[in-house]
């Protein structure tokens, strides 16, 4: 069975921001969607739009259920201690909802700082793992390194995603990720880009990873059709994409 | 009399966001201020690097610098006063859930550690927390002393300094540039070396040093109001927070506090390390020695 989620980019300035989140996830949340969803820093370059962390923390605030996630960031942009400790507390304050999304596309130029290559991401990714999952955490790589790290809080358990890219970040993705992101992949190349998944995953001996369609929220009731045609695609979760944060009236109608 | 408490939210079950909540408020309801919250990514249990604050101004005589240890006292460097399984949550999502439960309450980082991050990214984030907080976040920023942290973080340690001053001038100068259309938060910078005292005097709007006798502190305000000067900065447009480990009674605070204030402090932030069985009577028993409810 096909879950739903909500996606979108923050952006505004008025006060009363903070409440609109709050009662817009509280929405979703009684609305039955599954999941709320940041966008990711290439979108947040584009639209000046607000903090993912600190917005998903609004809506963790509002919630009890809804799961939480980050659906791109761009890994090299930070260090992966700053990351990994953000990460670990927006799971605290959502009581182990949250779960992160990377996207190892190519890095903004706006964003860049340290290295930027896909050796340098996934050696990010594993130090975090490292500080998310060892009480005295130890790692070495050619970057980050730390033996003995008290990293606390810890998520009991930090599902990762990896956003749709080319054959090199879907054998990262099949070795080292739990979930696969479609991030506004068009309904017509669903069945190609699912099939290079399908690819990278037989090479890696991997059978399945979460596999989660983004679509422009427009589309959304043409995709929920297209998965109900289609269950063979293999789709576990569809999710809405707003330019902005949608209104809980707007949440209620696309439930 | 502007006062500040500085303490840890270690994202252990006993303090939960209940806890925050019912900390936040009594602080404000007590008469304080603002809460000031430390910075570390990691802890270890055995550190190369020397804590670099291990005196504190003497309760009975803040004249007089007394030393303190924590954890094993025949360690051969000062260590840094920790759990041995200490946590601590992130400074601005901790900001945003204290501020989101109080009303007039300012928070403030004490301090962040500026050259780990990506000053665009963190722009970013001060923009969105200052809206989430209706403009009540404070930024302390520091260099760090733990040479282990840095290669967590994938920094050079030997690069700390550049990074700082890099990020601190950079700061200003994204907030313009992403025209976001209010004030940028106060950024008060760290510690009383040298280079502290020139960056902060240069780039930030306010002083945070941390642990100085009283004595230390006229001197280096007087570095600090000298390099304002030579930037052709007022004086009254920086704040200055002198930042003190406080061991002694509730009883011996007032003459302490006093002293920082008319040396010319704006405000004092007092590091108490409450207890969560203890933390209500403590705040109102420092409020009432220091007239904080008046």
């Amino acid at each position: 069975m096909v879950a739903y989620g909500i996606a979108c980019d923050i952006t505004g300035a008025d006060p009363g921001l903070l409440g609109r989140i709050e009662a817009s996830a509280s929405a979703a949340e009684q609305a039955g969607f599954a999941s709320w969803w940041a966008g990711g820093d290439r979108e947040q370059v584009a639209s000046g739009g607000h903090d993912a962390v600190l917005t998903l923390q609004c809506a963790a605030r509002a919630t009890e259920r809804l799961g939480l996630r980050l659906s791109g960031d761009v890994p090299v942009v930070r260090s992966p201690a700053v990351r990994a400790k953000q990460v670990a507390s927006l799971d605290w304050f959502s009581q182990g909802r949250l779960e992160y999304g990377l996207d190892l596309g190519p890095v903004p130029d706006a964003l860049r700082d340290q290295d930027d290559d896909l050796d340098a991401a996934a050696e990010h990714l594993a130090a975090m793992r490292a500080l998310w999952s060892q009480r005295r955490a130890v790692f070495e790589g050619e970057r980050v390194a730390f033996r003995g790290a008290i990293a606390l809080p810890r998520p009991a358990k930090m599902r990762v995603h990896v956003r749709h890219g080319d054959r090199p970040v879907l054998d990262l993705l099949a070795q080292q990720a739990d979930g696969w992101l479609g991030w506004l992949v068009p309904a017509e190349e669903l069945p190609v880009t699912l099939g290079e998944l399908n690819e990278a995953l037989a090479e890696a001996g991997e059978a399945e990873v979460r596999r989660t369609w983004l679509v422009a929220a427009a589309e959304f009731a043409r995709a929920k059709e297209l998965l109900a045609k289609e269950p063979s695609l293999g789709v576990d979760e569809l999710v809405a994409v707003f330019g902005e944060l949608p209104a809980p009236e707007r949440v209620r109608e696309l439930a | 009399m502007e006062i500040g408490l500085v303490d840890l939210f270690d994202g252990s079950a006993q303090r939960d966001p209940a806890y925050m909540r019912a900390f936040a408020l009594t602080a404000e309801e007590a008469g304080f201020s603002s809460l000031w919250l430390p910075e570390h990514l990691v802890f270890f249990e055995e550190y190369e690097s020397a804590y670099p604050y291990p005196a504190a101004p003497n309760p009975a005589n803040p004249e007089v610098s007394e030393v303190h240890t924590y954890g094993d006292a025949a360690a051969s460097a000062p260590r840094v006063e920790a759990a041995v399984e200490q946590g601590l949550l992130e400074v601005l999502q901790t900001a945003a859930e204290l501020c989101r439960h109080t009303t007039r309450l300012r928070i403030g980082s004490s301090v962040l550690l500026l050259p780990l991050r990506n000053p665009r990214l963190l722009v970013g984030e001060l923009a969105t927390l200052d809206l989430l907080t209706g403009g009540r976040f404070d930024l302390g920023v520091g260099v760090g002393w733990s040479a282990e942290e840095y290669a967590a973080a994938g920094v050079p340690f030997a690069e700390r300094g550049a990074r700082f001053e890099r990020n601190l001038a950079a700061i200003p100068e994204l907030w313009g540039k992403q025209e976001i259309g209010r004030p940028l938060p106060r950024v008060l910078v760290g510690g009383h070396s040298r280079p502290a005292i020139r960056r902060a005097a240069r780039y930030a709007t306010g002083w945070y040093p941390w642990n100085l006798t009283t004595g230390e502190f006229a001197h280096h305000l007087a570095e600090i109001e000298a390099g304002l000067r030579e930037h052709g900065r007022p004086r009254e447009d920086f704040h200055i927070i002198a930042g003190l480990r406080f061991h002694g009674s509730p009883a011996e605070l007032r003459p302490t506090v006093e002293r920082y204030l008319e040396l010319g402090a704006d405000g004092v932030n007092l590091s108490l390390r409450m207890t969560p069985e203890t933390y209500p009577e403590t705040m109102r028993e420092v409020s009432r020695a220091l007239g904080l409810a008046a």
